[in-house]
């Protein structure tokens, strides 16, 4: 089985999987008591105004039917529309998203680079006073929930020190660049307009640091528990005993058989930090999927909710093909198994 | 067995325990904790201030010898309030642990068991399906189609805790039945049920447990979130998290609302960790 | 002493673990001259990898304490090198055969990497930069020379495509492209099939034959060692016990273990199973004080328990360290 089948054959299985997941939030969303065509017109609205919109969104046929019309309706692009913003839920992911893939990404891959630094470093002078320090602050790191350090952050870094800015994705007064990607960062840079860059980059600093802080921690420590145990392996040693130097022996012989597990996290990070995202972005203001997402679950607006859940269950699954991917690049043994069937 | 050995499994039990001073520490926050949660009456400072209670003229008052941790908006103790907070804390790891892993466990030893045919996919696919999605996420979706309560935050917590142990114990199953000893069950005629009970899971229980002690921290952590959003535990209930989501408006200025109960918070969470790294550390290498 | 390539003195190791401090090494005295192929036989754990890590100063430490001793290495102390010239001395003057192929082979790099880099840095070391033309030509060579059928399709695959067989030749390839004078084989092919072990020795000895390099040959078979090399030395629990030439170390062992060795090997014509050694090998918490082997030893004497021997020369390069022998 080369590459290419593999990559078929987990298509075809997140497909299968984006199904069942479909069939159970579809499923939960129908338990909800209250009648969606009422919710949706008002309270004011006469009553037959809200049987004609029973019937035209099929509210009375069996349960199966009305998974039917969802699934025809959800190919071509309608998620139905949203009970707060009055506007298609796919327009509004489609408007909400980027700002969530930006700060995700953006916390991240910064999170994670620091990660494999710290546990590498930590790993390598086992025992030694860094290696102690970066222990106790993952410890601590992982104890934290994001809303705490949410808080936390903003009181501090926030209101005593006044560092960072703690609301919205730009300051007030300032005028977003011309929409390429929807990334600010980007965006700017595409435009030119450094100012606008540096204005965004400090925006995301409180929000992403709340949101990967957990995970920073978790990823530090496994990567140094990997580093610690490869340290002991004998291929280290008979990469020294060859004469290969200290420096070529971390960056290359350690590096990349340590990495595999940290990988391995980073891939359910970075899909976890979407879940986050929810917290973080209704705290910092933050005019994402995951601000959206609340606002639809506080107020049970059910077609957003739907739409929210079946977006971030497409981009985990995708998100995981990615990471085993990159884990079997990293991993030979694994493509071996993957080729013997 | 007798008591000898036990005395002497015990001891070494202990020694690989108390290796790494932290878990130590975990322990006795943990055992602290325990303790305060269940004589909370006794413990808090003012018992009745827990849940409903009101005194305006302290109301708002920074944390002095009379109100260690300040008193909130209503004019009740901040301190109290965080202990039998514990109980809430407590209770959801507990209740969500107890019964998502009883029915995770066993369909992971069927699936693993049974490994390749229909029962696996199936089952493995279910649980697949529920692990589509950070968990967060699906706490939140199936919380906010239920009433805002803790027991249906719970609940929705628990819906989406089984399939990590179903997973865990997949793995453990599909590699152990291949072993002698169950092919030896196998032939001499016990049923399938008596095999995954009898046999199985004896060799399972180690990491079931320590996973179990690691996830209390989490459940907590997610639980302590989903009532900060509103959808756990209402007020006046003195649930940790709510009153960090209280307490959330009046920071900065009167900022020991929130963070004390944000701090205790971590502090469960932290204690919890360390304890489950300690029995990991004991259970491991035996 | 100069023409000797390595003259260990008097060398003590321990290693500090959690419950105290292992004496490993008790005073080992070791010598190979340029060109010379010594054996080193003893049973598992009395310290001959220590004692060969030691030349190569791999031992890390901690755990490990180095206590006493010289390592002259070239006429060089090993112990007192730097890190620069103890990078130079192991791309350039010795090199190791490691014991387990599947562990020694990095599991996430193509084989022919690994050997790249060993030959690109050892290169460097002798002064000479090389392509990557180069690099790949000579590694081709040397797979070649191990006998590995299709090269250039090992040197694109992983260490888990290949046999035992092959990865022990892989490993055998790594040891003769780092330029040396010295190299020292750790048990080779000891988990693999018996004839594979067999081809894997001989072509270790028909390597070393043509170049003319100093081998140290560490095993616990001691069929193994006989048709390979010219001297012997044998270890018991931390020490070299005796050293003689091969034919004279097989004809007429002189060492009470030794002897013993010799004779708990089971023999196909006549005598039987025999019986074994009574005792154990020491605790190297509390090592016995005096010579190690004095709890199983039937000829121990008062001596024997106060002071550990020192070699006794008794002709024709043959050396005891036992008090039947001299030291009165």
């Amino acid at each position: 089985m080369n590459i290419k089948k593999y990559v078929a054959y987990r298509l075809l299985s997140s497909l299968f999987i984006l199904f069942g997941l479909s069939l159970l939030i579809f499923t939960l969303s129908r338990l909800v008591p209250g009648d969606p065509a009422r919710l949706a017109l008002g309270a004011m609205a006469p009553q037959w105004a809200v049987d004609r919109l029973r019937e035209q969104l099929h509210l009375n046929e069996p349960i199966y039917v009305q998974y039917f019309y969802w699934v025809t309706n959800v190919v071509k692009g309608d998620l139905g529309q949203s009970l707060v913003t009055r506007r298609g839920v796919f327009n509004d992911i489609l408007e909400f998203f980027p700002a969530t893939f930006e700060l995700v990404m953006f916390s991240v891959l910064i999170s994670s680079s620091l990660a494999i630094f710290l546990g590498v470093t930590a790993g390598k002078y086992a025992n030694s006073l860094w290696d102690n320090l970066v222990r106790v602050t993952s410890y601590v790191g992982i104890a934290i929930p994001s809303f705490v350090w949410a808080i936390l952050s903003v009181f501090i870094f926030g209101y005593l020190l006044r560092w960072f800015p703690t609301l919205g994705r730009l300051s007030s007064g300032v005028i977003a660049p011309t929409k390429v990607t929807g990334l600010l960062m980007v965006d700017s840079l595409i435009a030119g307009r450094l100012d606008i860059f540096v204005d965004a980059f400090y925006h995301m600093i409180l929000p992403g640091s709340s949101l990967v802080l957990g995970r920073l921690s978790q990823e530090a420590r496994i990567t140094r528990a990997s580093v610690v145990e490869n340290l002991n392996k004998d291929y280290i040693m008979a990469a020294r005993s060859f004469g290969i130097p200290e420096r070529t022996i971390t960056l290359k012989n350690l590096l990349k058989p340590s990495l595999i597990p940290t990988v391995a996290v980073m891939g359910m990070d970075i899909a976890g930090s979407m879940g986050g995202s929810f917290i973080i972005e209704t705290i910092f203001n933050w005019p994402g999927l995951g601000r959206y997402g609340i606002s639809a679950m506080l107020s049970n607006d059910i077609n957003a909710i739907v739409g929210v859940v079946m977006l971030i269950g497409i981009f985990f699954a995708f998100m995981n093909i990615i990471v085993d991917l990159i884990t079997a690049y990293l991993d030979p043994r694994i493509m071996m198994k993957m080729k013997s069937g | 067995m007798n008591t000898e050995l036990m005395k002497e499994r015990a001891k070494r039990n202990w020694y690989k325990f108390s290796k790494n001073p932290l878990s130590i520490v975990g322990l006795v926050v943990v055992v602290s904790i325990i303790l305060i949660a269940i004589f909370a009456d006794f413990v808090a400072p003012y018992p009745q201030h827990a849940f409903v209670f009101v005194d305006f003229k302290n109301a708002k008052s920074p944390p002095t010898l009379r109100n260690l941790a300040g008193t909130d908006l209503a004019g009740r103790d901040v301190l109290s309030r965080i202990f039998f907070g514990f109980r809430y804390s407590l209770l959801m790891a507990v209740s969500v642990l107890s019964v998502a892993t009883p029915p995770g466990v066993i369909l992971g030893l069927l699936a693993g068991y049974m490994r390749d045919t229909w029962v696996d996919t199936v089952i493995m696919r279910v649980a697949d399906v529920f692990l589509s999605v950070p968990s967060m996420v699906l706490a939140l979706a199936v919380c906010s189609m239920l009433e805002p309560t803790l027991y249906n935050a719970m609940l929705a917590i628990t819906v989406m805790w089984w399939p990590w142990y179903t997973r865990l114990v997949y793995g453990l199953s599909s590699s152990i039945k291949n072993e002698y000893f169950i092919q030896a069950a196998e032939v001499t005629g016990a049923s399938t049920l008596s095999i995954l009970l009898g046999e199985i899971l004896p060799n399972c229980l180690s990491p079931i447990f320590t996973k179990m002690t690691l996830d209390v921290g989490w459940v907590i952590l997610i639980g302590s979130t989903l009532s900060f959003v509103g959808l756990g535990a209402q007020p006046p209930t003195p649930d940790l998290g709510t009153m960090v989501s209280d307490g959330s408006k009046y920071i900065p200025s009167q900022w020991w609302i929130s963070l004390f109960p944000a701090l205790f918070i971590v502090l469960i969470i932290l204690g919890f960790n360390l304890l489950g790294d300690g029995l990991r550390d004991m259970l491991a290498g035996d | 002493m100069s023409d000797e390539l390595v003259d260990i003195r008097d060398l003590h190791v321990h290693f500090s673990i959690y419950e105290g401090i292992t004496k490993v090494l008790n005073g080992v005295n070791f010598r190979i001259a340029r060109g010379e192929k010594v054996g080193l036989i003893g049973e598992a754990g009395c310290g001959k990898t220590t004692t060969v890590k030691s030349i190569m100063k791999l031992l890390q430490i901690p755990p490990a304490i180095i206590e006493g001793g010289e390592i002259f290495l070239e006429g060089d102390d090993v112990l007192k090198m730097s890190q620069q010239e103890l990078q130079m001395m192991r791309r350039k003057t010795v090199s190791m055969i490691f014991q387990d192929p599947i562990a020694a082979l990095n599991p996430v790099f193509k084989v022919g990497d690994q050997i790249g880099d060993i030959i690109k840095f050892s290169q460097l070391a002798l002064g000479e930069k090389v392509t990557k033309e180069d690099i790949k030509e000579r590694t081709i060579n040397v797979l070649k020379e191990v006998q590995m059928p299709d090269p250039e399709r090992i040197m694109n695959s992983y260490p888990i495509q290949l046999s035992g067989g092959m990865r022990q030749r892989i490993c055998i390839a790594m040891a003769l492209v780092s330029a040396t004078n010295l190299l020292i084989a750790d048990e080779p092919g000891t988990n693999l099939d018996v004839t594979i072990q067999d081809q894997v020795l001989r072509l270790l000895g028909d390597l070393v034959e043509d170049r003319g390099t100093s081998v140290i040959l560490i095993s616990h078979a001691l069929g193994a060692v006989k048709g390979l090399v010219d001297r012997v030395y044998v270890m018991y629990a931390g020490s070299m016990v005796e050293a003689a030439k091969t034919e004279d170390l097989f004809s007429d062992p002189l060492h009470p273990y030794t002897k013993a060795l010799f004779n708990a090997v089971p023999k196909l014509t006549g005598g039987g199973i025999p019986e074994g050694i009574s005792g154990r090998i020491p605790n190297y918490l509390s090592p016995p004080q005096g010579c190690r082997f004095n709890p199983r030893c039937p000829h121990a004497m008062p001596q024997c328990l106060e002071d550990a021997p020192p070699f006794f020369d008794v002709g024709e390069g043959h050396e005891v360290a036992c008090y039947l022998y001299g030291g009165n």
